[in-house]
């Protein structure tokens, strides 16, 4: 099976360049059957890759260790089900998964490609396949994941203990399709430019896509927090970490990006602007993948660490010189349609959001490369840590979901200041409310104050939009109300769609403001039979289990947690430790509800019986969480398509 | 097994790169015909979509009457001047598809004269 993967590999690597140079040449020259063939070549890559993907399952499956991957992955006692975790555990796995990923999307791109970009198509596909050949050409030289072992070892090395989690089978998976993923709008506003389409006919299928790989992305970060939550053991979801920014940065600006892209769709504006956004994005994808392979800072997402970091730079300066070099070269052909016509209104408040979302992307990108320059400079390196970013970016964040509750109620080209503060009225009353019942009941914190008010003021903003929207309607066409909200919301998707994402933030604002503000945090010592009081619960330490395996220990924590001096319940914390690893990964103990956590996990295990634990009480941490499916439900539903086709199309 | 296999898949993936050359040697494909212009219903889409949009946010009282009409207006004219560029451009379009077609019929023609006496060809 290793070698159908490696010839596999290689079959991809003719593939894909016959299809990125036959594109260019067929384009050029005009020999369709040309550009039919690289088509079809472009789609095999699916079959080819999915095969080679397949392989290294497959001897994943068989724990054939003769694979120097398998067994630097994986053994015995490993469960199967993290099989396909330990697939993209390693650098040359993931490159494998990004690979194949990206064929996928390609070809998706290239066979649902509407007929306003089919012109340019072959721009295109050579870009996608530029970038596709690298990671392929990277693995079958530098990272081969079919690479034989001298000495079949009679057991492998195992799979990182920290990537065992239910979480591991998305997180990873969602950012590198999403990191990658950025290639595919970007290669058709690049092809659109190099086939001199400079209006707005890449805007539809760049904004469809531009919200795919955004989804994906954000899917990525909320599991990642949520992994972090249950099992790093410290309790918190957001470190700052140069491998978590690395993610981040590419979602802010493509944040800006599916928001800029309505305007351009909407009134031919901004068309420069988009270009040079998605170039950001594209750079930073391209960031973010250095950094986890073998970038310079170190960081606890060092799973696919590797020597390739040099491979990675090289790439991404050709990656951010080429399409800005590609965009200067046709920068007079990029004229908008229009010209702004008012400082208020929608277009005027998409820019406002753009420049605070590429606001708080360049603060932690400083963040990020501050402790290389500071080593280059001044040959001391400086960390950056989580205050600088709270304190700076902290205040930007806020701006922005003010203005999220603001911007929906300015309408398009020009607004009148009477019509708008009527609008604003009732949304900044019940923030106001908001903020002094907070501040009465005792929470008197500045940021927190204002975090909730604003929080009060977007989502009243969009229920007035809604019912508003659901009354214009059913006066004018009378129908029953359950029927106008669907119908509303069908008729008008982005619109309605982006609302619930909106909701969506608003939701993960609750979240991060009460585990940041008001969290409640104890690191105790318990002997067998004592007990701790925080807040108001009392937890008591019963005993630990200690169960042996291959290859680890785990002690499970019995602690009995009383509230208001009334039994409450039993909860079973984790630590396991991995002698092979050295490495210790916990599953902490969570009772979630609307209202707070209550979070145990246990720090260490110490020779007299007695355990070290952290208990915390993190107020509406669940709402964080249940942000996740409305993330989605809000992007699937701004996303699906209109059955209705052109509205414009002839009977 | 593994060798076969590669084999196997080698072969079919030549097959399906090489068949397009054979399959369009007679016929080029009239989908991948250079456009001189793209489809700009789109654009009239957008406006068209401005216009609804326009006429909720009026319903929902975010804009005057005033701005309404104004910007109504407005945007009947940017729906008239594209149907304008749309007739323009599906002229040229119909002109740039008969050179095509005239391409194809002398390639045809062509192709039909290298042929040995007898063979016949079925269109």
């Amino acid at each position: 099976m290793g070698e159908l993967g490696a010839t596999t590999l290689w079959m991809a690597i003719c593939l894909a360049t016959y299809s990125g140079v036959g594109s260019i040449v067929g384009k050029i020259f005009g020999i369709y059957s040309l550009l039919e063939s690289t088509k079809k070549s472009v789609y095999l890559l699916v079959l080819v890759l999915g095969v080679c993907t397949a392989s290294l399952v497959g001897l994943f499956i068989s724990r054939d260790f003769s694979i120097a991957y398998v067994a630097g992955h994986s053994n015995l006692a490993m469960d199967h089900i993290y099989t396909w975790v330990a697939f993209y555990a390693g650098n040359e796995g993931s490159l494998l998964y990004i690979a194949f990923v990206l064929s996928v999307m390609a070809a998706l791109a290239v066979r649902f490609a509407p007929s306003s970009v089919r012109p340019t198509l072959p721009f295109s596909t050579a870009i996608m396949m530029v970038v596709l050949v690298f990671f392929l050409v990277v693995m079958a030289l530098m990272a081969n994941p079919f690479a034989k072992l001298p000495i079949t070892p009679p057991d492998g090395e195992g799979i990182n203990p920290l990537l065992t989690h239910f979480g591991m089978f998305f997180h990873p998976p969602a950012l590198m399709a999403g990191l990658i993923g950025i290639t595919i709008p970007t290669a058709f506003a690049l092809g659109g430019i190099l086939g001199k389409q400079t209006r707005d006919e890449w805007v539809e299928i760049g904004r469809i896509w531009g919200l795919v790989i955004w989804l994906l992305l954000a899917s990525g970060l909320l599991l990642g927090s949520w992994w972090a939550y249950t099992i790093l053991g410290w309790g918190g979801f957001w470190f700052w970490d140069p491998v978590e920014n690395a993610a981040f940065m590419p979602w802010l600006v493509l944040t800006a990006f599916i928001h800029s892209i309505m305007v351009q769709r909407r009134r031919g504006m901004f068309r420069m602007w988009n270009i040079v956004i998605i170039n950001i994005a594209f750079s930073l994808a391209l960031y973010g993948m250095f950094m986890n392979r073998g970038g310079p800072v170190p960081s606890v997402h060092s799973f696919g660490a590797s020597s390739l970091g040099w491979v990675f730079l090289l790439f991404l300066a050709f990656g951010t010189v080429v399409p800005f070099a590609i965009f200067f070269w046709r920068f007079n052909l990029l004229r908008s349609a229009r010209a702004l016509e008012s400082m208020l209104s929608r277009e005027s408040a998409f820019l406002m959001n753009n420049l605070l979302l590429l606001g708080i992307a360049f603060v932690t990108l400083w963040g990020t490369v501050y402790p290389l320059i500071s080593k280059l400079i001044t040959a001391q390196e400086i960390t950056i840590a989580r205050p600088f970013y709270d304190q700076v970016n902290g205040p930007i964040m806020l701006a922005l979901i003010m203005l999220m509750g603001i911007g929906p109620l300015i309408p398009w080209r020009q607004a009148s200041v009477v019509t708008l503060c009527k609008s604003l009225m009732w949304p900044i009353i019940v923030g106001f409310i908001v903020v002094v019942i907070i501040s009465l009941i005792g929470f008197t914190k500045l940021y927190p104050l204002i975090g909730y008010g604003i929080a009060g003021m977007v989502t009243t903003g969009i229920t007035i939009e809604w019912v508003n929207g659901c009354r214009s309607r059913r006066l004018a066409f009378r129908e029953s109300y359950p029927l106008t909200f669907v119908k509303l919301l069908m008729a008008n998707r982005p619109r309605y769609g982006g609302y619930i994402v909106h909701l969506a933030v608003v939701m993960v604002l609750l979240g991060v403001l009460g585990a940041s503000f008001f969290n409640i945090q104890k690191d105790v010592v318990l002997a067998q039979g004592e007990s701790v009081d925080v807040s108001n619960y009392a937890v008591k330490y019963v005993g630990t289990n200690v169960v042996s395996r291959s290859d680890r220990v785990s002690y499970l924590t019995d602690v009995e947690v009383s509230r208001d001096g009334q039994f409450f319940k039993n909860m079973t914390s984790r630590r396991d430790f991995y002698p092979s690893f050295n490495m210790a990964s916990t599953r902490a103990a969570i009772h979630s509800t609307p209202i707070e956590d209550f979070y145990i996990v246990p720090s260490e295990n110490m020779a007299d019986g007695s355990v070290g634990i952290r208990i915390l009480v993190n107020p509406m941490m669940w709402w964080m969480w249940v942000a996740g499916p409305v993330f989605v439900l809000g992007t699937v539903i701004a996303l699906w398509p209109d059955r209705r086709g052109s509205i414009t199309k002839p009977l | 097994m593994s060798v076969f296999l590669s084999v196997l898949l080698g072969v079919f993936c030549v097959g399906v790169v090489v068949y397009p050359f054979f399959k369009n040697r007679y016929f080029p494909n009239m989908s991948d015909a250079p456009m001189e212009f793209a489809d700009s219903t789109s654009e009239l889409d957008n406006i068209l979509r401005s216009i609804r949009t326009l006429q909720l946010e009026y319903g929902m009282g975010n804009i005057s009457e005033e701005a309404f009409n104004r910007e109504l207006d407005q945007y009947r004219d940017d729906a008239a001047t594209c149907i304008q560029q749309m007739e323009i451009g599906r002229s040229n379009e119909l002109e740039t598809g008969v050179e095509h077609e005239i391409a194809i019929a002398r390639l045809r023609l062509q192709n039909s004269d290298d042929k040995p006496v007898g063979e016949t060809e079925t269109f």
